[in-house]
Order: structure tokens, then C-alpha cells, then sequence
């Protein structure tokens, strides 16, 4: 039913024909292209949202330009943060990005099994990085570094701090993937996997914001 | 990339799929999800060994502009690989291009704004350092 209102039945049927059926609209082009756009819809969508945060992110890193070259002095984060915990970090990242797509892959296959374990390892990739951020956080709160501390740590909670809440904001959608695979998959695979693919292209974004995040904040 | 879909009729979820299903464009047949699957796991493999050359570069702690220089080039690369094979980016329609190459020309715009004015930041921003109580120790000073 891909691409076909049931309520524009109604226009033929009568409006409360239509009301009747009001419960059948089914949201158009979930899982085949638009002929106009050559996407599906939630593809299009994703990448509109995914362009809005790239301007969020510049605008934070425009604002870490600025302070930075304006200022008399900056610390190198090497100097100031963990590097060892960083980069375990960056490898967490990658590695669920791998997770994601090889739990597409295997929805695609056919293998809902396998692509159940795969989304779970990369929940748990989210829930690793979260901790290690944490830790990180407690420790700089600890040596009484704080936001209003100066620019640099500033920058550095703020940044990484936005970066955190989108990591969060995917697990929350990894776990209710997880927990809906079943229902979903029997009833509509490709509308599923579909899903399963936006999000993963949101994860990757995550991840990549990170790729820069991580040399610009640790090692400059 | 064969886009089976703009001629399949709307209303029919299998019609125009020839043999094997696809989706979003990509080639469902399972020689070629297998053939992604490898490649998905070689684009690890260099990300991984990319980000121990960022660390190993940071670890030589070279002035600020080639430092700055090398670790953005190992970024944009390593964000390249991320964008290209496990964002589908190679293979993707020309309306994502579209959108994606209005966000860079401004994104490069967010950025250029204070990189421009980064010569003379200190008489333009005023008052910019009186957070900064902090001060770093003498070596880390930028030039």
C-alpha cells in the first residue's frame, strides 16, 4: 500500500466513508522511492534533519574558532583531557557504526536473528561510550573543572555535551527497534529494515561528528 | 545505480523488483549484501588504523597550524569513509547531493566568519577572555 492514501477514497466515497477509514492511512512512500524525489520519504527526511545539525555543530565550532583565535592562551587538550579514554571511545563509535549497517545488511538477508544481536551490540556501544563519558565528566568535576571554568572547558562540555544527548537520543531508538523487531518485522520487513537503515544513517552522523570532535577537543 | 522503484508502480510492494528485492536503490541479492558486508568490515579496519595515526600524530606534538593541517586531513578522510560507504553517500540520489551541497556551502560559511577575522579576533571581540581563568602553562601557548 506504499504510496497510496486510503483516505483518498474518500473523495469518492464520501466524507464519512473516509472517517470510517480514517484508522487505514498509512503514511506514503515508507519503504519505495517517490518518483519525484528517487527516495523514500523517511530517507529524504533524515538527511534534511541530519543537514539542520550539521549547521547546529558549526555553529558550536564556529564558536570554538572564534574563542580560540582570540584568545591569549589555550591549553591543549592533550595537556587538559584523557586521551586513552577518548580514543577507546572513538573505537566504540566506529565499531558500532559497523554494527549498524551489518544489522541492515542482515535484515536485508533475511536474518532478523542475527540482525537482533547486532542492534543490541550497538546499543551496548552507546551505552559504553555513555559510561566512558561519563567517567570522564566525574573525573574533570572532581579536579574542579567545570563549564564556567574557561573557554576551553566550556567548549569542551558544551560540545561534547550536545555530542553525548544525540548518542543518547540513538540508543533510545536502538532499544525501541530492538524491542519492536518482532511485531514489525512479520508485519511490514520492509518498512522495518527501511527504519532500521534512517537510523543507522543518523548513528553515522553521530559518529561522525565525533571523527572531528575528537582530534579538534584531545590532541590539538 | 539502478533505481527500479521511480517505474514500479506505487501501490505494489514487490512490483518492478526483478529477482532479488532492493532497497532504497541497493542491490538485495545475497552475493551482493555478502560483497557490502566485507567492504563494511575493510572500511573498519582503516578507520581503526586511521585513528592510531591521528593519536600517533597528536603524540608528536608539532606546531600548532601542521598539527591543526594533518589532524583535520586524517578527519575529512576518515569522515569520507564514514560518508561514503556506511552512509551509502557513493550510491545515493542526486536530491541527497543537492541538500548535502547547500549544508556544506553553509556550513563552510559558519566556519569562514571567525576564521577570517582570527588575525585581528582580539580587537574585534572585546572582553572575549574574561572566562579564561585558567591559564595554560607556558609551553602550550600558541605562537
Amino acid at each position: 500500500m506504499d504510496g497510496h492514501l486510503v483516505a483518498a477514497h474518500g473523495s469518492t466515497h464520501g466524507a464519512a466513508d473516509a472517517h470510517a477509514h480514517s484508522h487505514e492511512i498509512e503514511i506514503p512512500y515508507t519503504v519505495h522511492a517517490r518518483p519525484d524525489t528517487g527516495v523514500y520519504n523517511g530517507k529524504l527526511g533524515i538527511w534534511l534533519f541530519l543537514a539542520s545539525e550539521v549547521m547546529l555543530f558549526g555553529a558550536l565550532l564556529s564558536t570554538l574558532i572564534l574563542l580560540r583565535t582570540s584568545a591569549p592562551s589555550w591549553p591543549h587538550g592533550w595537556q587538559e583531557l584523557n586521551i586513552p579514554l577518548a580514543t577507546l571511545n572513538t573505537f566504540i563509535l566506529i565499531g558500532s557504526s559497523v554494527t549498524v549497517v551489518l544489522a541492515w545488511a542482515n535484515l536485508r538477508l533475511g536474518n532478523l536473528g542475527k540482525a537482533k544481536i547486532f542492534l543490541a551490540i550497538t546499543l551496548l556501544c552507546g551505552l559504553g561510550f555513555m559510561v566512558i563519558k561519563t567517567i570522564e565528566y566525574v573525573t574533570k568535576f572532581r579536579a574542579g573543572h567545570f563549564p564556567s571554568t574557561n573557554n576551553f572547558f566550556a567548549t569542551y562540555f558544551v560540545l561534547t555535551g550536545l555530542h553525548g544527548l544525540h548518542v543518547l537520543g540513538g540508543m533510545i531508538v536502538f532499544a525501541y527497534l530492538l524491542l519492536t523487531a518482532d511485531k514489525w518485522y512479520g508485519e511490514k520487513r520492509d518498512q522495518f529494515t527501511n527504519r532500521v537503515e534512517v537510523t543507522g544513517l543518523y548513528w553515522h552522523f553521530v559518529d561522525l561528528v565525533w571523527i572531528f570532535l575528537f582530534p579538534i577537543l584531545y590532541l590539538l | 545505480m539502478t533505481d527500479h522503484v521511480a517505474e514500479a508502480p506505487v501501490h505494489d510492494e514487490h512490483a518492478g523488483h526483478g529477482e532479488h528485492a532492493q532497497h532504497g536503490g541497493h542491490d538485495d541479492s545475497p552475493e551482493a549484501i555478502r560483497k557490502e558486508i566485507r567492504k563494511y568490515l575493510l572500511v573498519f579496519g582503516a578507520l581503526a588504523v586511521l585513528t592510531i595515526i591521528t593519536v600517533t600524530i597528536s603524540r608528536l606534538h608539532l606546531p600548532t597550524h601542521e598539527a591543526i593541517a594533518l589532524a583535520l586531513a586524517v578527519a575529512i578522510v576518515k569522515g569520507s569513509l564514514v560518508a561514503a560507504f556506511f552512509m551509502h553517500l557513493l550510491s545515493e540520489r542526486k536530491l541527497i547531493f543537492a541538500v548535502l551541497g547547500v549544508t556544506v556551502v553553509f556550513f563552510a560559511l559558519l566556519l569562514w566568519g571567525p576564521w577570517h577575522q582570527r588575525d585581528n579576533a582580539m580587537e574585534s571581540w572585546p572582553g572575549y577572555d574574561t572566562n579564561a581563568g585558567k591559564p595554560a602553562p607556558a609551553e602550550s601557548h600558541h605562537p
